[in-house]
């Protein structure tokens, strides 16, 4: 059939560049992940061995990084939520002629280099940063809050890169809530506070779950945030895959991590898909 | 019927975070102005000196031009293979177009630095590491998925029937795409390849591991010399970055009414 | 301009069969309706000849020339979609003229024939517009004009009206009409209103289940439909059942209809009858000549020009009489106790049961 000889034609090109360049590269890190490496030496390829998926589970600090990363996803998912949800609520339900505006400075962070927005953070963020020294020069403190290399710095550097993405999301998700429902409600002698927590909210659980999910997934592969503003001793998931294949070498290791990493991104965006599809359903 | 407007304290709230989305923005920028090499609010001071510093630069002038030519390169390359795939996806001149586009998507659900050390190793092993063509290629995988996203929704916007009047009124396949199908997905493809375009611009994960001597771009210049400590001419090339942004930003959302793509 | 023909055309999906076996010939010059409900094959024919749909099986000709293969581009034909489908990107010159730059056409005989087919549509001077500059009657003229300037060999148009308010769409028919004359393009026309079809083309093509129920002109569609399918399409007429008897039709409770085809089924054969509503005339006294039987009046209402009746006939029907508003029969109240007449010669019947 004609068709299907032009539709080889015109997809065979990117198929090729991904399977030469994304999909074999990927299968290849299985068998590294079930190799051994010995320090001094290198990778064995002699072996066979579980050892580096164990490792994560069982050794301490493996377990801390992950632990680390997961509790990071979770509570940066909670901030964002929390602090999206007003503005989207603002620009979808405020004066018209503020939505526009609203939305470019919303997606103007997002557009903006994330080398840019984490260094921003650490020109606020460090000992002898913005936030430190106008607290000390207002007297509030003498010696400088440590705001960088740990959890503080963390939460709020990746809060601020992945909030556009939840606002986005819940501005979808508001504007997909028809305003005679919420009229209906009132109407029937709900106050605004129960408009929003029996109508709004409900209605936009959707969205709430599609960006809590993006959020989540984003922050515990982030790479870049974590590793400018936790340096190289405060270390997630991402940073320590980095500095196994860069520093340490132990590309066995690294290899089980990037696939701990990878297939827990993937079972969660797809249980949710199939979530959603069967609430889709049901409605 | 009285509207239902978002109260006052909502309405603080929400502009309070709006402002604290836009804090690393003026910060960065007020520090790139600043005469003290620490950085202070207000600046003491004013000067250009770090712009002219980063300008004459050996090192930053070849990163932000190892940068463009990387994203205008992937960009391209993505436009064309990407929009190609999407299309014959969309028309289903294949089986299994489901599948098809869940590969074509499938970099964006990869954490990137996963995707970064699949492709140190397989290019380590295949003995082509460190060459720019490679790098140029990983940033096609990494941007194509934006492409493909704006392609296929855009295609869905057309009426068929509009392809098919080219058809009958004597246009072949191809010249019905040209005149017809590729004008009507224009801004979709825009905005699409200006994701493209930014996510390679401020790609790291990936970069990072493949990138040679030679090759470093702006992003990994900048992600590794703050391992050194806060460096105001990195203050004023993250300025130049933020300019350039605002003002494509601007005219994406002219041209094409962009924040509809987002 | 040619001749049209589709000879055993078969369009089949899996094992469904949405066209069967369907062969139609139009003259040149002619206009042809398809008609019939949603779903029937009618639109899945036209794209067949526009080449948009592969037949399954069977050939279409267009002056002899075999088209049944050729991709849409090479067929030289024009169409009008239900939707327009104009190129929202182009703006109303460049829409005519797109057919014409494919043949080859341009600098000053481009610009003539754009120009001359937008007058044709009576839409000169808006060749700098855009599509959504235009009310919806303005952009069917676009398309109309669209289809016409390259001067196809085949016209087709797929529910062209059925998007504009009813007054627009009967001006266009008019339009429509007077350009199709003008030009003697042979005409494919596919459409679910009857009016529609009867009052544009030379010959009506009646549809149902991919199947040609009847192929003549609208007049005969009209008063002698061949099938009771068509008989029950068109119009608004009322169905009754019977069986022969002395040449007439029995309905039960001695009610007795003469009717001019009854002898031709033979004695005692089932038939199926269809009253035109304006075919039956209300009276309060029987008419001489014994044609007429009695009924009574269950509803009346008027709507302006006529008045409709629902007169009960003996235990088992009801039919629905319409009569000038301005006539003799206007003033009847429900309740009355009525006498039909029907011409004898305005009784369609049709034999019913297997075969029929």
């Amino acid at each position: 059939m004609k068709s299907l000889r032009t539709g080889a034609l015109l997809l065979s090109p990117l198929l090729f560049v991904l399977l030469a360049a994304f999909v074999v590269p990927l299968l290849l890190l299985v068998p590294t992940s079930f190799q051994e490496y010995r320090p001094g030496q290198g990778i064995a390829t002699d072996a066979w061995t579980v050892q580096n998926y164990v490792r994560i589970f069982a050794d301490e600090f493996y377990r801390e990084v992950v632990l680390r990363t997961i509790g990071l996803g979770a509570a940066v998912t909670l901030c964002c939520l929390i602090l999206g949800y007003p503005v989207a609520y603002l620009i979808v339900r405020g004066n018209p002629r503020w939505r526009l505006p609203l939305t470019l400075l919303v997606i103007f962070p997002l557009m903006l280099n994330l080398v840019v927005r984490s260094f921003g953070w650490i020109v606020l963020l460090t000992n002898r940063g913005v936030i430190n020294n106008l607290l000390i020069d207002l007297g509030l403190i003498e010696r400088p809050l440590r705001l960088m290399f740990n959890l503080t710095g963390l939460m709020i550097g990746l809060t601020h890169i992945y909030l556009p993405f939840m606002v986005l999301m819940l501005v979808a998700a508001l504007q997909n809530v028809p305003r005679d429902v919420e009229a209906a409600a009132s109407t029937l002698g709900s106050s605004r506070l129960h408009v929003f927590r029996a109508v709004t909210l409900p209605l936009t659980a959707p969205g709430i779950i599609a960006g809590s999910i993006l959020v989540f997934v984003l922050t515990i592969s982030a790479l870049v945030t974590p590793r400018m503003l936790g340096g190289p001793t405060y270390q997630v998931m991402a940073t320590l895959i980095y500095d196994e294949y860069m520093q340490l070498l132990d590309w066995p290791s690294g290899s089980a991590l990037s696939f701990a990493l990878a297939i827990s991104t993937i079972l969660i965006i797809w249980i949710s898909s199939r979530m959603t599809k069967r609430w889709a359903g049901l409605a | 019927m009285n509207e239902q407007r978002p109260g006052l304290a909502v309405s603080s709230l929400a502009l309070l975070v709006i402002l604290f989305l836009q804090i690393p923005v003026i910060v960065v920028m007020l520090a790139s102005f600043s005469e003290t090499s620490y950085l202070t609010i207000p600046p003491q001071g004013w000067t250009l000196k770090w712009f002219e510093a980063v300008l004459t630069d050996r090192t930053y002038i070849d990163a932000i031009k190892n940068s463009l030519i990387l994203a205008v390169g992937s960009t391209v390359i993505s436009l064309v293979l990407g929009v190609a795939a999407s299309y014959a996806i969309f028309r289903k001149m294949m089986p299994g177009s489901e599948a098809l586009t869940s590969l074509l998507m499938a970099p964006l659900i990869i954490p990137s630095v996963v995707i970064g050390v699949a492709l140190l190793q397989y290019f380590t092993l295949v003995g082509m590491r460190g060459s720019f063509f490679v790098l140029l290629i990983a940033h096609v995988v990494i941007t194509v998925p934006y492409i493909v996203r704006s392609a296929l929704a855009s295609l869905s916007g057309i009426d068929l029937a509009v392809e098919e009047a080219a058809r009958v009124l004597g246009a072949n396949g191809f010249t019905t795409f040209r005149l017809v199908t590729l004008p009507l997905i224009k801004p979709g493809l825009v905005a699409g390849a200006l994701f493209s375009f930014v996510t390679s611009m401020e790609n790291v994960p990936v970069t990072i591991f493949l990138a040679g001597p030679r090759d470093t771009t702006l992003p990994i210049l900048i992600f590794t010399s703050v391992e050194m400590g806060v460096n105001p001419s990195v203050a004023a090339v993250s300025t130049l970055l933020i300019i350039a942004t605002a003002a494509v930003l601007l005219a994406a959302e002219r041209w094409t009414g962009f924040h509809r793509f987002v | 301009m040619s001749n049209l023909s589709l000879r055993h055309l078969v369009k089949r999906y899996g094992t469904v069969s949405v066209v069967k076996n369907v062969s139609l010939e139009i003259a040149e010059g002619e206009f042809v309706s398809l008609l019939g409900p949603s779903g029937c094959g009618k639109t899945t024919i036209l794209r067949m000849v526009a080449g948009l749909i592969e037949p399954s099986d069977g050939t279409i000709t267009v002056g002899g020339r075999d088209i049944t293969r050729l991709p849409p581009n090479k067929r030289n034909v024009g169409l009008v979609f239900q939707s327009y489908a104009l190129f929202p990107h182009m703006t109303v010159f460049e829409n005519v003229a797109f057919g014409l730059r494919r043949k080859g056409e341009s600098g000053d005989g481009l610009v003539a024939r754009v120009n001359e087919a937008l007058s044709m549509v009576r839409l000169d001077g808006y060749g700098e517009r855009y599509p959504r500059q235009l009310s919806g009657g303005q952009q069917q003229r676009v398309a109309m004009a669209r289809a016409i300037a390259p001067r196809p060999s085949v016209l087709l148009f797929d529910e062209p009206l059925s998007n504009l308010d009813a007054k627009l769409r009967d001006e266009m028919q008019i339009e429509l009409k007077r350009l199709q004359r003008e030009l003697k393009i042979t005409t494919l026309f596919v459409t679910h209103d009857q009016a529609e079809a009867l009052s544009l083309s030379d010959r009506v093509c009646v549809m149902h289940d991919g199947v040609i129920q009847q192929f003549a002109a609208p007049e005969e569609i009209y008063h002698r439909p061949a099938t009771s399918f068509v008989a029950s399409f068109i119009g608004k007429p009322n169905h009754l059942a019977g069986t022969v008897k002395d040449g007439a039709v029995d309905l039960g409770d001695g009610l007795v209809l003469q009717s001019t085809g009854a002898a031709a089924l033979g004695e005692g054969a089932p038939v199926d009858i269809f009253i035109r509503q304006e075919a039956v005339t209300l009276s309060a006294s029987a008419s001489d000549d014994g044609a007429s039987v009695p009924g009574t009046i269950v509803l009346r209402s008027f709507s302006g020009a006529q008045v409709q009746y629902v007169v009960r006939l003996g235990e088992r029907f009801e039919v629905v009489v319409e009569m000038a508003s301005s006539g003799e029969g206007a003033n009847l109240a429900q309740g009355d106790e009525v006498f039909l007449t029907i011409r004898p010669q305005d009784i369609i019947i049709l034999g019913s049961g297997p075969g029929a």
